[in-house]
């Protein structure tokens, strides 16, 4: 993230204040989390699951743009209701078999990999990647030599 | 051969062996995520909740694994450490030196946060307070009372998932 100017801004809704520095990237460089949004700020890049006309899951990277914010404090992305949350983790090599759930689901890795797999191919997704399944298809996933864990949110239509 | 020859030879013998167990141990301890406990039986979070007397206070709660349960968005076979209805997410990027007045979340709402980058201090009243930092849990449970601040705490800003909970 890269703000280009120096500002105060003091009193708007929670009683919020800043005074902006700028920011050095050599802290975060060990960080598998840092990067997943764009230099420009603009957009966030997650691997899309959505099945093509035969069910099989195409899976691809894609970028999603923030949302529009009415705040100037902070950006936001992937805004959405939600209807379910949890956090789990994988056994190492776990197979996880293809889904019948055609809800939207994010799935955040936040430790460990997973490999999703599909009619049209394979792709390792480690810690730090945003997963974005889009009803169902024929992908499945295997869990990394350590397994991995992760955050899943099933969204609200 | 005498003692000390023995002795300096079964040193020399072990070093190796000890160096070895030592790497591995750091080499597991570095395979740890951040968040999990000791023993890997649970999720550390930090967390904010407040009192019946209104006060809010800042400390750790361990959100326990168990096998994911018939019915669960949790995939068979995996561990569950944390599953309940939600309301709503958003990924938030705060900008640098982001700082706030006391405040609570939204009534009868919790949040379930991770950290991506930078780093957030988050205080209470009481003197209680944590560093919320990249690959930590927390859980944000003061929706009424005093509430908690939250400073960045590095001046590069921070980015945060959060997933609104409903109150337990």
């Amino acid at each position: 993230m890269k703000i280009g100017r120096r500002a105060v801004l003091a009193g708007t809704g929670a009683g919020l204040a800043i005074a902006s520095v700028p920011k050095s990237h050599g802290a975060e460089a060990d960080n598998p989390f840092a990067g997943f949004i764009a230099a420009d700020g603009k957009s966030i890049t997650v691997i899309d699951v959505k099945a093509d006309a035969n069910g099989h899951a195409v899976i691809s990277p894609v970028d999603l743009p923030a949302d529009a914010s009415p705040y100037p404090l902070f950006k936001q992305f992937l805004t959405n209701k939600a209807s379910a949350v949890a956090i789990y983790s994988a056994p190492p090599n776990h197979h996880i078999a293809t889904s019948f759930d055609t809800a939207r689901r994010l799935i955040v890795v936040v430790a460990g990999a997973l490999t999703l797999n599909s009619a049209h191919g394979s792709r390792e997704c480690g810690t730090g990647t945003f997963i974005m399944l889009d009803g169902k298809s024929d992908v499945t996933a295997h869990g990394g030599p350590r397994g991995f864990t992760a955050i899943k949110v099933q969204l609200a239509a | 051969m005498d003692q000390d020859r023995r002795n300096a030879l079964s040193v020399a013998l072990l070093a190796p062996a000890a160096l070895g167990n030592a790497h591995r141990a750091a080499a597991q301890d570095a395979a740890k995520p951040k968040f999990m406990n000791k023993d890997r039986t649970a999720i550390v979070a930090k967390r904010t909740y407040t009192t019946d007397d209104g006060k809010t206070h800042c400390d750790t709660i361990e959100w326990k694994g168990v096998p994911a349960a018939k019915g669960s968005i949790v995939p068979p076979g995996c561990t569950s450490y944390y599953e309940g209805k939600a309301v709503s997410m958003l990924i938030r990027q705060f900008i640098p030196g982001m700082k706030t007045d006391y405040h609570t979340d939204p009534a009868n709402e919790h949040q379930v946060t991770f950290m991506f980058e930078g780093q957030a201090k988050v205080g209470a009243k009481d003197g209680t307070s944590f560093v919320l930092g990249p690959g930590e849990f927390a859980s944000v449970e003061d929706d009424h009372g005093e509430g908690h601040t939250a400073v960045d705490a590095t001046g590069e800003g921070f980015t945060q998932l959060f997933v609104a909970v409903p109150a337990k």
